[in-house]
C-alpha cells in the first residue's frame, strides 16, 4: 500500500501543474481573500464591539408623580395607588433597557456609552464615533405605564438613530433594541392577562436573535474563513487528479501492467483511495500549517481542538478519497477521462459555491447553506467553523456523520461502476 | 509451455483474431510477424490474461489460464509496445515500484534493481526521469522492468519500435542473450522481419486475424523454394514498365522497391531476356539484374501479395 501511495505521491509532486492547482493557488487566495475581505468580515479579530451612545431624555421621577395624579383621578383608592408606584419604582421600563444595554454579557458586542447628549451624540454618528444612537425619550415611562395600567395611548417606543441602515453594525443594534421590545411587549401583555400574576416566560433573555447569537460564539476571522473555504474546495481537486492519474495509467498501459503482477481491479481501485486520503490529508495539513504560520489563523488553540481538526480532516480526506474512486470508476468504465475535466472545471466551483468557500451564503440565503451542507465540502466546512466557533463535538458529529454516510455512498457507486473484469 | 487453441477475438462486429493456433517450448524464442493489425497484440494480450477471448483457450502446462489467470501470471513477463512507465518518475523509482509490486523487497529488491539496470546498460542514468530519456532508453527500461521478478517467459510486444538503430541493436542483442544464455522462453511480435530472422527459432506470421503459414526460418523460406527473386535494378521507374513486367507469362509477382522492382518467378524460368527486352521496349535503362535469396518479407510477399509494412 505504502508503495502505491508513494508512487502517486512522487508523480503528482512532481507535476507542477499538480502542485500548483492543490497548493499554490489556495495558498494565494487564502491571503488575497484573507486581506481583502478581512474588514467586511471584521477583521481579524472578529466583531469588534460596536459603540453606541445611549441618551436618556427622560426624568422618571416625574414620570411617576405624573402617573400619580392620573391613578388618583381615575378613582383608584390611594392605597392601590401606592402600592403600584411603589412596584413601578423597582420596575421602571427605562431602567429595566438601560440594564439590559449595558449588562455585562453585551460587553463583547455593544461599547455603550451614557456621556452623549442628543446633539452630541448626532455629531458624533456623523463623524462615525459611534455606530447607532439608542434614544429613551422624555415620557418614556410615562406613556408606557398608562398604556399598561390606564389603558390609554399606545405606548412608547425607543428611538434608534443609525447613519446607514445596511451596516452590519446598525443591523446588529436594530436587532438588540427590537428584541428588547418584543420581549417587553410580550412580558407586559402576559402581566395584563393575567392581571398582574407572575408567570415564569421561556424566554431566554440573552437571546438577541440570529445574527446576535452567532456573534456569541468565538468569532470567525476572515483568514479561518477562508483558510477552511478554500481548503475544503482545493482539496476536491484531489479526486480529479487522481482520478485523472488513474486514466493515464491505463491509457499508457501500466494499469494492464499491473494487472499482470496479479493485481486485480478492485484492489486497484482501493490502492487509489488510500492514495488519495494520504494526499488530501497532506495537502490539507500543509494549508492550515502555512496559514496559521504566516497569519496566526489558529492563534491560542488546545490540543483538543486540533485532535478535532485533526478527525474532521480524516473524514474530509476519506470522502474525497471516495470521490476520486467514484470518478476513477466512471473514467475506466466507460473509457473516456471526461468525467475528470467536469468534475473538476465545473462541479468543484458549483460546490465551492454553495458550500460557502467563497462567501458565507447564508447572508444569501437560507436555502442555498442548507443546500451546501449537503455537499462534501459544505458540509465538513461547516463542521470546521463550528469547531473553530467553540461549539462542542456533539454538535459537530451530525454534520461528520452525513458526510460518512456520503463517502459510504460513493464507494458503493464506485465499486458498482468500476469494471471488475480484465481490461486493456 | 504454453498452448494457444483456436483463439479468437471478436470486437463488436470485426473479427480481430480469427482461430489462432500456437505453442512455445520451454527455452525457445518464437517470433510473430505480420503487418500492423495483423492481430498480434491482441493474440498476446489474450495470452497474457489481459483480455477474454471471445473463443478459444490458452493453456500452461496443460491447464486453462482463462480460468485460472494466478497460474502463468508470475513467470510472466510482458513487454507493451506503449511505454508503460511513469514519466514523472526515474528508472530507479519505476523499477523499485515495479519490484515492489512484483513481491521483492529489502536487499533483495535492491540487489535486482542494480542487475536489470546493468542488463539494459542504463545504470548510469538511472536517477534520471523517464521523461528526460531517449526512446531507446525509454524502450530499454519498459523491458527491464518486465524482467524485475525474473521471469521464465517474455511475451515482447514490438519492442523496437520507432527507435534508432543503435538502441535497436542493443535491445535485439539483449533479448538474445536472454533466450540463449538465460534460457528464457521469448514470444516476439514484430513487423520487422530481419529482427524476427536474427532472434527466433520457430515464426509464425499472421495476416487478418490469422496465422497463415508457421516453422523454423528454413521450413517458411521452403514456401519459396520452387520460386526465385530477382532484383530487376533500373535508371528510373515507371508505372509503364511496371505493367509490362507484370504482364510476361513467366513473372508471378512484381513489387516497387527503392532501386527498381523485385520480380517473383518460378526457379528455372528464363527471365532476363525477357525482362531486359521488357526495359528496352519501355524506353528505361536497366543498371542490373540481382538473383536475390528469398527472405521472410518475400514470403509474405508471396502469401498476401503485400509487403509486411504495407
Amino acid at each position: 500500500m505504502w508503495n502505491v501511495i508513494k508512487k502517486d505521491f512522487l508523480t503528482i509532486s512532481r507535476d507542477r501543474s499538480e502542485v500548483l492547482v492543490l497548493l499554490i493557488m489556495p495558498f494565494i487566495l487564502i491571503a488575497i481573500l484573507g486581506f481583502a475581505l478581512g474588514d467586511l468580515m471584521s477583521g481579524t479579530n472578529g466583531i469588534e464591539e460596536i459603540p453606541v451612545a445611549l441618551v436618556n431624555e427622560q426624568d422618571i421621577d416625574q414620570a411617576i408623580l405624573d402617573l400619580e395624579v392620573d391613578l388618583r383621578d381615575q378613582g383608584i383608592p390611594n392605597e392601590i395607588v401606592a402600592d403600584l408606584i411603589a412596584n413601578i419604582e423597582d420596575t421602571d421600563p427605562a431602567t429595566s433597557f438601560i440594564n439590559f444595554l449595558t449588562d455585562p454579557d453585551l460587553d463583547d458586542i455593544l461599547a455603550v456609552s451614557t456621556d452623549y447628549d442628543k446633539e452630541s451624540a448626532m455629531l458624533a454618528l456623523e463623524e462615525e464615533e459611534i455606530a447607532a444612537i439608542v434614544i429613551i425619550p422624555e415620557q418614556f415611562s410615562y406613556h408606557l405605564l398608562s398604556a399598561l395600567y390606564l389603558d390609554e395611548g399606545t405606548g412608547s417606543k425607543v428611538e434608534l438613530v443609525v447613519q446607514n441602515k445596511e451596516q452590519i453594525q446598525a443591523g446588529i443594534v436594530e436587532n438588540i433594541v427590537q428584541n428588547f421590545n418584543d420581549h417587553f411587549n410580550f412580558e407586559t401583555s402576559i402581566i395584563q392577562a393575567t392581571e398582574g400574576a407572575a408567570v415564569q416566560t421561556d424566554l431566554d433573555t440573552v437571546s438577541f436573535g440570529e445574527t446576535v447569537s452567532i456573534s456569541m460564539q468565538d468569532p470567525v476571522s476572515a483568514f479561518q474563513y477562508y483558510t477552511i473555504g478554500m481548503a475544503v474546495m482545493f482539496a476536491l481537486y484531489v479526486a480529479s487528479t487522481v482520478s485523472a492519474n488513474a486514466f493515464k495509467e491505463k491509457k499508457s498501459h501500466v494499469f494492464a501492467r499491473l494487472m499482470i503482477t496479479g493485481e486485480t481491479p478492485l484492489r486497484y481501485l482501493f490502492g487509489k483511495f488510500t492514495s488519495a486520503i494520504f494526499l488530501t490529508f497532506l495537502q490539507l495539513a500543509i494549508l492550515f500549517s502555512v496559514s496559521h504560520l504566516l497569519f496566526q489563523t489558529f492563534e491560542n488553540k488546545n490540543v483538543e481542538f486540533w485532535l478535532v481538526i485533526g478527525l474532521i480532516t480524516f473524514v474530509f480526506s476519506a470522502t474525497v478519497s471516495t470521490l476520486a474512486m467514484l470518478i476513477t470508476s466512471i473514467a475506466l468504465r466507460f473509457n473516456n477521462d471526461t468525467v475528470s475535466g467536469i468534475f473538476s472545471g465545473g462541479v468543484i466551483t458549483l460546490f465551492a459555491f454553495v458550500g460557502g468557500s467563497f462567501t458565507p451564503v447564508e447572508q444569501i440565503s437560507p436555502f442555498i447553506r442548507e443546500l451546501g451542507n449537503w455537499t462534501p465540502n459544505g458540509a465538513i466546512m461547516t463542521a470546521y467553523l463550528q469547531m473553530i466557533q467553540g461549539f462542542e463535538i456533539s454538535e459537530i458529529l451530525p454534520m461528520l456523520y452525513r458526510v460518512c454516510g456520503m463517502a459510504i455512498l460513493f464507494i458503493l457507486l464506485a465499486v458498482a461502476i468500476f469494471p471488475k473484469r480484465r481490461l486493456t | 509451455m504454453l498452448e494457444v487453441e483456436n483463439l479468437s477475438k471478436v470486437y463488436k462486429s470485426k473479427k480481430a483474431v480469427d482461430g489462432v493456433n500456437l505453442y512455445l517450448d520451454s527455452g525457445e524464442s518464437i517470433g510473430l510477424l505480420g503487418p500492423n493489425g495483423a492481430g498480434k497484440s491482441t493474440t498476446i494480450s489474450m495470452m497474457s490474461t489481459l483480455i477474454r477471448p471471445s473463443d478459444g483457450d490458452v493453456r500452461f502446462k496443460g491447464k486453462s489460464i482463462l480460468k485460472q489467470p494466478d497460474l502463468v501470471r508470475p513467470i510472466l513477463g510482458v513487454v507493451p509496445q506503449e511505454i508503460a512507465l511513469y514519466e514523472e518518475l526515474t528508472a530507479y523509482e519505476n523499477m523499485k515500484f515495479f519490484g515492489r509490486v512484483y513481491g521483492l523487497s529489502g536487499k533483495k529488491l535492491d540487489n535486482k534493481v542494480e542487475e536489470v539496470l546493468e542488463l539494459v546498460g542504463l545504470k548510469e542514468r538511472k536517477k534520471e526521469k523517464i521523461k528526460g530519456y531517449s526512446g531507446g532508453m525509454k524502450r530499454r527500461i519498459n523491458i527491464a522492468v518486465a524482467l524485475m521478478h525474473q521471469p521464465e517467459l517474455l511475451i515482447m510486444d514490438e519492442p523496437t519500435v520507432g527507435i534508432d538503430p543503435q538502441s535497436r541493436n542493443y535491445i535485439l542483442e539483449m533479448v538474445r542473450q536472454l533466450n540463449q544464455e538465460k534460457g528464457m522462453t521469448v514470444l516476439y511480435t514484430s513487423h520487422y522481419m530481419e529482427e524476427v530472422e536474427r532472434l527466433c527459432d520457430r515464426i509464425y506470421i499472421m495476416d487478418h486475424g490469422k496465422v497463415i503459414a508457421s516453422g523454423t526460418k528454413d521450413e517458411l523460406k521452403s514456401i519459396l523454394s520452387g520460386e526465385e527473386t530477382v532484383l530487376v535494378e533500373v535508371q528510373h521507374k515507371t508505372n509503364a514498365l511496371a505493367n509490362q513486367i507484370a504482364s510476361l507469362p513467366s513473372i508471378q509477382k512484381v513489387t516497387e522497391v527503392e532501386k527498381g522492382f523485385k520480380v517473383i518467378a518460378p526457379k528455372g524460368e528464363n527471365i532476363f531476356t525477357d525482362v531486359f527486352r521488357a526495359t528496352e521496349e519501355a524506353g528505361v535503362k536497366l543498371m542490373g539484374l540481382h538473383v536475390q535469396t528469398p527472405t521472410l518479407e518475400d514470403v509474405f510477399l508471396h502469401l498476401t501479395g503485400r509487403k509486411l509494412r504495407d
